[in-house]
């Protein structure tokens, strides 16, 4: 039996957990597999951006990559709704979404746009504002110059929140806090200290106005091709690597509050959240593409 | 042999005399033949990704800035300003380059933009003045090198990212080596412009009368250079901005102060910066194409793991961390190798005792070399396309400049203090 | 796809000498409007960043897709005005009799290579219509289609580059 070797491509540092889980999750399938199957994990966009790679599975390539419902939502618009703002309150409720037959149909659509997901929904942390000055209510982000990634839900939900969304490189993220060219940033912990953003701003809100989850794509056709025994490996560990990986980011997410303060940063964290969700609200109709009532749908889920 | 196939071919190819960026194109193309699980259309997405960068915007702005400086009259009036200046000394232009190099170090973050800036800038003027094009085009490609160590500079930022380093800690530390790399430019010029006799262009210093008429004639065209440094200061906009602005500004003033800009010279304009960016970026779609080979087989890493079991003395392991990243930087761009090679030589050096904000400035200053080492290199491809200088020729007149920031790249591994003493002083050990 | 046929057409239609040579310069043209629009794109970033409500969140993207069109079309008015850069070390060193079989041999594979490159780009703009940029929710064509027409310009450039020679005697002759 020859070896299997996929490439496992991501976007992000070694520092991170997702890509700690990615690790994880080739250990483990070499382990079961008796390194038949090997997979090699290429952090740092060494192999493009996570785009790029998207779309390099979509073609066919033999890789995966950790992506998110934002990107995945440019082929089945419908998915794109579990990176919608305030839409659970704890990370747990997504659950019950993933485990529904809507979620199921979206599967099936993603499978034909040519994506199997290896794993859907791991915890990649809840993204918060770090600013000069506390936002306690959406009224104190009015008018706030703010950086989003160019992704229309960031864009939607900012201007709903009454900020000015601006799209800037995360890699000039931290020349354009310090010269002030932004006023404000957003991102889960460890990306904001990953970019050392604690050294440019004081303030972190802990707004959670996103909880953000990764997957892992493969193409459908390169996974359907792999022996039954195989196929069955990878789902099986890409379901423990999604625990491994919810279970480090929390266990990080912790420290960090720790590591903000000792480095200076205030974490302000007695806000009106019932007000960014009202606010954020309006984000919900600006979508044409997705299912009519689709929102509802979701809502009835999680009640 | 699959694995080694793709560059072996591009050494051929490049023999072969085929223009730069198809024997790369073509070299990579091979490689998406032979690879198995790779569809042949991946090829067609890495050869346009590059076009997809934010940062590489900054070329063509930077090049139009240029053309419409020259065109302007702006260049002559700024130029006359540093001649009377210092004209009486020797290699005068190319000094006074270097110079502004390092003062725009501390504004932009990205050398291809400064190689763009400073070739557009620089290079017809040292041509008028009997200076060669290759050395034109090796001076204002090595000095670009600087603003990567003076602060803001991407490299810096990327390496704190990914090594978990205070970049404020980095930015100072880049200071002391930044200025050093502009010293050894400075004994590199002045040691060939005495042997081949750039001379100054007047026997001596032409008098305050003159510098103040001089300045006043420029006082425009300095305000130019002093209003993107209040918009970057007070943050109006970002470094890659800046070269939109700069061209915006260029025009207005050319247009309605000097009133040299007219309709009638925008095509040539215009012309030229389109051949200058797209010959330049279609060496850098091929090339990332290429890295893109190189990073699929994991060479680099497979080559830093295996240097890194060679010795147990820390030294030694950072002299051959620079031959490997020479070796390597000829052929991988800088911030591609920067990503992949961060992350496996961090954990190394830490464990030898090294200090990671040291350890980052020389390997930033290292792969930011490696821009201007034949035959993949951003600075030398914009230079080259710039001032229509063949590689071949380049590749001879850059070798002096190599082996003084060759030195000072020693002096800055071997030295930690070079790099440690600024940020200690002001942040504290 | 030679821009030749189409020059001769364009005669055979009666157009205007401008249109004719705006034609054999579409390549370069349609660059500069691509630089302008990255210049204007990225500067209207910038200025609606302070002057008005909401920043031009469009402009990053719309001045990345200019920059491909930049890229390529300008890369095939290069080949009108040679500025692809080539390392000749060797070959110029070799008898006028293998010189001109290896710059044949040379010129074939670019075109070659041109060719391939441009089918490639065909495939990947109709697999692209389905993909949509990040902001303006464009096919990704509109960056592949277009790269993928100036790859067949570079390929007409390329081969009346090579007929060039051959050509001389007629064009003294007329
Ligand atoms: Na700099
Ligand atoms: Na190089």
């Amino acid at each position: 039996q020859s070896t299997i070797r996929i490439r496992f491509a991501h976007s992000l540092s070694t520092v991170e957990p997702a890509h700690q889980a990615a690790e994880f999750f080739a250990k483990n399938v070499a382990a079961r597999t008796n390194n038949r199957v090997q997979i090699e994990v290429f952090p740092g966009e060494q192999l493009g951006s996570g785009r790029d790679v998207n779309e390099m599975i979509r073609q066919g390539a033999n890789v995966m990559n950790i992506t998110d419902p934002g990107y995945l939502s440019d082929f089945v618009p419908d998915v794109g709704i579990l990176n919608g703002p305030y839409l659970v309150q704890e990370y747990d409720q997504f659950g019950r979404l993933l485990d529904s037959d809507w979620y199921r149909g979206v599967d099936a659509a993603l499978q034909k746009a040519g994506f199997r997901m290896i794993m859907m929904g791991a915890y990649f942390g809840a993204r918060h504002m770090i600013a000069d000055r506390p936002i306690r209510r959406p009224a104190e982000m009015a008018g706030m110059t703010v950086r989003v990634p160019p992704n229309q839900m960031w864009i939607e939900t900012f201007r709903s929140l009454g900020a000015r969304p601006t799209t800037v490189q995360w890699s000039e993220i931290y020349n354009a806090l310090q010269q002030n060219v932004v006023q404000a940033a957003e991102a889960p912990y460890g990306s904001l200290w990953g970019a050392r953003l604690q050294e440019v701003r004081k303030v972190i809100s802990t707004t959670g106005h996103f909880q953000a989850l990764t997957g892992w794509p493969i193409n459908n056709g390169y996974f359907n091709r792999l022996p039954a025994d195989v196929r069955a490996v990878l789902l099986e560990e890409g379901g423990k690597a999604q625990q491994e990986q919810t279970r480090l980011t929390r266990e990080q997410e912790a420290g960090f509050v720790e590591r903000f303060r000792g480095a200076g940063v205030e974490i302000v964290s007695d806000l009106d959240i019932p007000a960014f969700q009202a606010a954020s609200a309006a984000t919900y109709k600006a979508f044409p593409k997705w299912t009519p009532g689709l929102y509802d749908t979701v809502r009835k889920l999680l009640a | 042999m699959t694995v080694a196939l793709p560059s072996i071919l591009l050494v051929l190819l490049f023999a072969l005399n085929l223009p730069v960026a198809f024997a790369i194109a073509i070299s990579a193309l091979s490689f998406f033949f032979l690879a198995d699980g790779l569809p042949l259309d991946i090829f067609f997405q890495k050869m346009v990704a590059a076009t997809e960068s934010y940062p590489l915007l900054a070329v063509p702005f930077f090049v139009l800035a240029g053309s419409l400086m020259n065109a302007a009259g702006i260049t002559r009036r700024l130029l006359h300003l540093a001649d009377a200046l210092v004209g009486h000394l020797t290699g005068a232009l190319a000094q006074a380059c270097t110079v502004l190099a390092t003062l725009l170090g501390g504004l932009t973050a990205s050398s291809s933009a400064d190689a763009a800036m400073l070739s557009k800038l620089f290079g017809p003027e040292m041509l008028r003045r009997g200076y060669s094009a290759a050395f034109a085009a090796a001076i204002t490609s090595s000095a670009a090198i600087i603003t990567a160590l003076i602060p803001p500079g991407i490299g810096l930022i990327i390496y704190g990212y990914l090594a978990d380093v205070s970049v404020g800690r980095l930015f100072l530390a880049g200071v002391v080596p930044g200025l050093l790399l502009a010293g050894s430019l400075f004994l590199t010029t002045w040691w060939i412009a005495r042997r081949r006799g750039y001379r100054p262009t007047r026997p001596h210093f032409a008098g305050w009368g003159e510098v103040g008429r001089a300045a006043k004639e420029a006082v425009w065209a300095l305000l130019i250079p002093v209003f993107i440094i209040l918009g970057l200061r007070y943050g109006i906009f970002t470094t890659t901005e800046a070269g939109a602005i700069t061209v915006l500004i260029t025009l207005l003033i050319g247009a309605l102060v000097y009133r040299e800009l007219s309709w009638a010279k925008l095509p040539g304009v215009l012309r030229e910066t389109v051949l200058d960016t797209s010959s330049v970026m279609l060496l850098i779609c091929a090339a990332s194409a290429f890295g893109f080979y190189l990073a699929w087989e994991r060479l680099p890493p497979a080559m830093a793991s295996w240097m890194v079991g060679l010795t147990r003395d820390p030294q030694m392991l950072l002299l051959l961390i620079n031959v490997l990243l020479i070796v390597l930087g000829t052929a991988v761009e800088g911030t591609a190798a920067l990503i992949i090679l961060t992350p496996i030589f961090v954990p190394v050096i830490l464990q030898f005792g090294i200090d990671p904000v040291q350890f980052g400035i020389v390997l930033v200053t290292n792969l930011t070399i490696a821009g201007i080492t034949p035959p993949v290199g951003q600075m030398m491809f914009i230079s080259c396309a710039v001032l229509r200088v063949p590689m071949e020729v380049y590749t001879v007149e850059i070798l002096p400049f190599l082996a003084a920031m060759t030195a000072v790249l020693l002096l800055i591994t071997f030295l930690p203090g070079l790099s440690l003493w600024l940020p200690d002083l002001v942040m504290g050990p | 796809m030679d821009a030749r046929p189409l020059r001769h057409r364009a005669e055979a239609a009666g157009m205007s000498a401008g249109l004719r040579r705006a034609l054999g310069q579409a390549d370069e043209l349609i660059a500069v409007l691509a630089l302008l629009v990255t210049v204007a794109a990225v500067g209207w970033g910038v200025v609606t960043r302070y002057v008005t409500s909401q920043p031009a969140v469009w402009s990053s993207e719309v001045a990345a897709i200019a920059f491909a069109w930049l890229t390529f079309f300008g890369a095939s008015a290069c080949f009108r005005h040679n500025a692809h850069p080539s390392i000749d070390m060797l070959v110029q060193r070799l008898p006028p009799g293998p010189q001109r079989w290896v710059r044949l041999g040379v010129d074939l594979l670019v075109a070659g290579f041109l060719a391939y490159f441009c089918w490639l780009g065909v495939e990947f703009s109709l697999a692209a219509w389905d993909n949509p940029t990040a902001v303006l929710r464009l096919p990704m064509t509109v960056v592949y289609a277009p790269v993928t027409l100036a790859t067949a310009m570079m390929l007409a450039r390329h081969l009346s580059n090579m007929r060039r020679p051959l050509a001389l005697p007629e064009r003294a002759m007329a």
